[in-house]
């Protein structure tokens, strides 16, 4: 009896329990159960609260919302995660995905200003550097163009990269649509800034109703209704400015279109996920002063 | 046909309040409406006109004929926040804008899936169409 209670090792047993959980956790978070990788973390952090696996189990729960859709709580989360352990080895990986939220709220600044921050990290990786130079280069090309992107390659030094390259080329053949051109084409012909959008039944819409209008309007003073002339011609204000303004708003969803699945191509390969966040473990760190 | 009945109504609501309904009156009485959660008048006269509109459309007109509308928030629901969000004017310009934009909005803007109406419709809420003059 004695010599089975030696054999027992209650720490022993905790750090599988513990390992387990993780293992269960990650299981829940690969099959996208999202709502029982928080709880399951949640739990782990309150039977374990020194666990090594805190930062890293803090990072998914975030990402479970992320991924989950609740981009506001995510970025919450992550936040806490910045302020309440600001000397985490995780913080570049944190920075990534602030950054990468940012970006898909098409908030290019501020998630340049997050990019920014992982170079100057102390435990960024090489890879999380690269990817944060990169992630600057595209959203710069798509906020400000192409000649500030190339710019900024130059100073990132990154003028070389076979990925940078073909970023640009690719960028270089999308096919934008001027909202100056639509909305003068609309202002001269009703529908005609349409087509040039290829929105061939928003043009037709606009076209007849704008016609017909018209033609009413004409009509109605023609044959001594100023009345209805006048009604008339209230309506045709809205429909016509509802047309120029239609034609530059279309072109503008055009472009923005555009930009976000061009984004989405290039984001690919820069993925920022769960995956990425690795155990803490020991780092050297040379400076060269 | 919806189109027409909504500028019939919304001539039937000028000679309405050149006879009877002053501002207030008509603020009351648009106060009562529904189907819109926001209730935001004032922006002067016009607006509580456009607004008193709408109201008409959505309870007596929309409420024969069914919302077909493949958007959301529906157009009604739509000019009414344009209404109250920016006035007369653009708001009369967004909601035409709205009206004539309705057929290729799908190539542009995501389908969700709405709840209360269990069928995908084209997410176009107003900042949808203002984001580029509005950050």
């Amino acid at each position: 009896m004695v010599m089975m209670l030696s054999l027992y090792n209650p720490c022993q047993a905790s750090v599988l329990e513990e390992e387990n959980q993780k293992a269960f956790i990650d299981y829940l978070f690969q099959k996208k159960y999202y709502s029982q990788a928080i709880i399951e973390s949640e739990r782990l952090l309150f039977n374990y609260p020194e666990s090594r696996h805190k930062h890293y189990l803090l990072i998914l729960i975030g990402d479970c919302y992320a991924f989950g859709g609740d981009e506001q709580t995510a970025h919450k989360k992550y936040q806490e995660f910045i302020s309440e352990n600001p000397d985490s080895p995780l913080l570049p990986t944190v920075y990534l995905r602030v950054g990468k939220l940012f970006a898909d709220s098409r908030n290019y600044k501020a998630a340049i200003s997050y990019f920014k921050k992982i170079p100057t990290n102390i435990f960024s990786s090489d890879n999380e550097i690269k990817k944060a130079k990169t992630w600057i280069l595209l959203l710069t090309l798509l906020d400000e163009g192409a000649n500030e992107a190339k710019g900024k390659s130059k100073e990132l030094s990154l003028d070389n990269d076979n990925y940078i390259q073909d970023m640009f080329k690719s960028y270089d053949s999308l096919v934008f649509k001027s909202p100056k051109i639509a909305g003068t084409l609309s202002a001269i012909l009703p529908g005609a800034g349409q087509l040039y959008l290829d929105r061939n039944r928003d043009a037709l819409t606009a076209f007849i109703l704008n016609g017909l209008f018209i033609w009413g309007i004409v009509e109605s003073f023609d044959k001594g209704n100023t009345a209805t002339g006048i009604i008339l011609s209230v309506f045709e204000v809205g429909w016509y400015g509802g047309n120029i303004y239609s034609a530059v708003n279309g072109a503008y969803k055009h472009n923005r279109k555009l930009k976000d699945s061009f984004k989405n191509r290039m984001s690919i390969q820069l993925n920022i996920g769960a995956n990425n966040a690795t155990i803490p473990s020991l780092r050297l760190v040379y400076f060269f002063d | 046909m919806r189109l027409f009945l909504l500028c019939v109504s919304f001539i039937f609501l000028i000679e309405q309040g050149n006879y009877s309904a002053s501002a207030g009156e008509l603020a009351s009485f648009i106060e009562k409406r529904p189907l819109v959660e926001k209730e935001e008048l004032g922006n002067g006269p016009l607006t509580a006109l456009a607004k008193g509109a709408i109201y008409i459309h959505q309870n007596f007109i929309s409420n024969v004929y069914g919302v077909e509308c493949t958007m959301e928030p529906s157009c009604s629901r739509y000019s009414y926040q344009a209404y109250s969000e920016y006035g007369f004017f653009i708001g009369t310009i967004l909601t035409f804008d709205r009206l004539m934009h309705e057929s290729d909005e799908r190539y542009v803007s995501p389908v969700v899936f709405n709840k209360e109406r269990r069928k995908y419709l084209i997410h176009d809420g107003i900042k949808n169409n203002t984001f580029w003059w509005q950050k």
